[in-house]
């Protein structure tokens, strides 16, 4: 289903519940229902397709825990190389819609609070049962730019490895590490694997420091991978 | 009808002759009705007797068997070690996945002050 997607369809939705609130959003054409988070990555991660020109957007809901998730899947997408183009809140009480405020006052603050501190673009959708809820600018623009991937550079003697991860700022346990021609990214215990680019896999991750946009990864040569005097 | 055609076809032909390889009508019609009983019931049974030998004499012995060269008497042990020299590996050290070398990560601010 992917591969037939991914030529016709600039946005993907993910959702991190499983409400359907996805697939009202879909058209079928420009907006895709893609399914869950951790199925779309592990597709992506398992056929490494570049995504090019495509946006991904999770959808969420107002509360507190599917918030939470929503913040893990774009750290995760974005460790991945796969940045997120914002997330999609649906079910947000309106101010004046008259729902009960006991209810609805919590929810709005959340969303909020929440908006301000993320670390991509959130869209709120109201909640309006009788109506469909696909906004104009759902399957137009987008909605940040997007990072650049980084490539390694020359460093010294070895190479460095920029790597954008959003959000990282909110991660409280970084892990990075080298397994093979892979590099683990570890976030808050949730592991994210990326292929090496060729002339990383013959070298030895050595350290990360973390940047204002991600990581960048030191790696030095490995003697027994590499020519003698070879520059 | 000449001599040799008028002839009893039970009768022994001899080496060469008609029933070629067989010396007489007789024995060819043993060796059919040997075959006949060669169904396809009795060489299942031979196949699963041939099995079991080869699970109680081969395979059996070889579930103990840790190091493939510690047992070149053993079948099985004999053909990992071929496969393995083939491909380039060890046959002491069967392939294993490498462990994650974490490195060490230098944070922009501590995570865990408020």
């Amino acid at each position: 289903m992917l591969s037939h997607t991914l030529a016709v369809s600039p946005i993907l939705l993910v959702s991190v519940v499983d409400n359907g609130d996805a697939a009202v959003l879909s058209d079928g054409i420009d907006v895709v229902d893609a399914g869950t988070p951790h199925a779309l990555l592990s597709e992506l991660m398992r056929t490494g397709a570049p995504l090019r020109d495509v946006l991904i957007r999770v959808v969420s809901t107002p509360d507190a825990h599917s918030l939470h998730q929503a913040l893990i899947a774009v750290r995760e997408f974005s460790a991945a190389g796969y940045p997120v183009d914002a997330i999609v809140v649906t079910r947000v009480p309106g101010a004046g819609d008259g729902w009960p405020k006991a209810w609805a006052v919590p929810q709005q603050a959340r969303v909020s609070a929440f908006t301000a501190g993320s670390p991509v673009p959130v869209l709120t959708l109201r909640l309006r049962p009788q109506q469909r809820m696909v906004p104009r600018s759902m399957a137009s623009t987008p909605c940040r730019q997007m990072p650049k991937p980084g490539v390694p550079a020359a460093q010294g003697d070895g190479y460095s490895w920029t790597i954008p991860i959003d959000g990282l700022a909110a991660v409280r346990e970084v892990r990075i590490g080298q397994e093979g021609p892979e590099l683990v990214l570890e976030l808050d215990g949730h592991a994210v694997r990326r292929p090496l680019p060729p002339v990383l896999i013959r070298c030895i991750a050595i350290r990360a420091d973390e940047t204002p946009d991600g990581v960048v990864v030191a790696f030095e040569r490995d003697p027994s991978l590499w020519p003698e005097g070879a520059s | 009808m000449t001599n040799e055609q008028a002839k009893d076809p039970k009768e022994e032909s001899g080496a060469g002759g008609v029933f070629g390889g067989f010396s007489s009508f007789a024995q060819l019609s043993q060796l059919a009705q040997l075959a006949s009983q060669l169904d396809a019931q009795g060489l299942v049974a031979g196949v699963g007797q041939a099995m079991a030998w080869a699970r109680d004499a081969v395979v059996a012995p070889h579930a103990s068997h840790t190091d493939p060269a510690e047992h070149p008497e053993c079948v099985i042990c004999k053909g990992m070690s071929v496969v393995q020299g083939a491909n380039g590996q060890s046959a002491e050290t069967p392939a294993a996945s490498t462990p994650i070398r974490w490195v060490p990560v230098t944070r922009l601010q501590d995570p865990y002050e408020t």
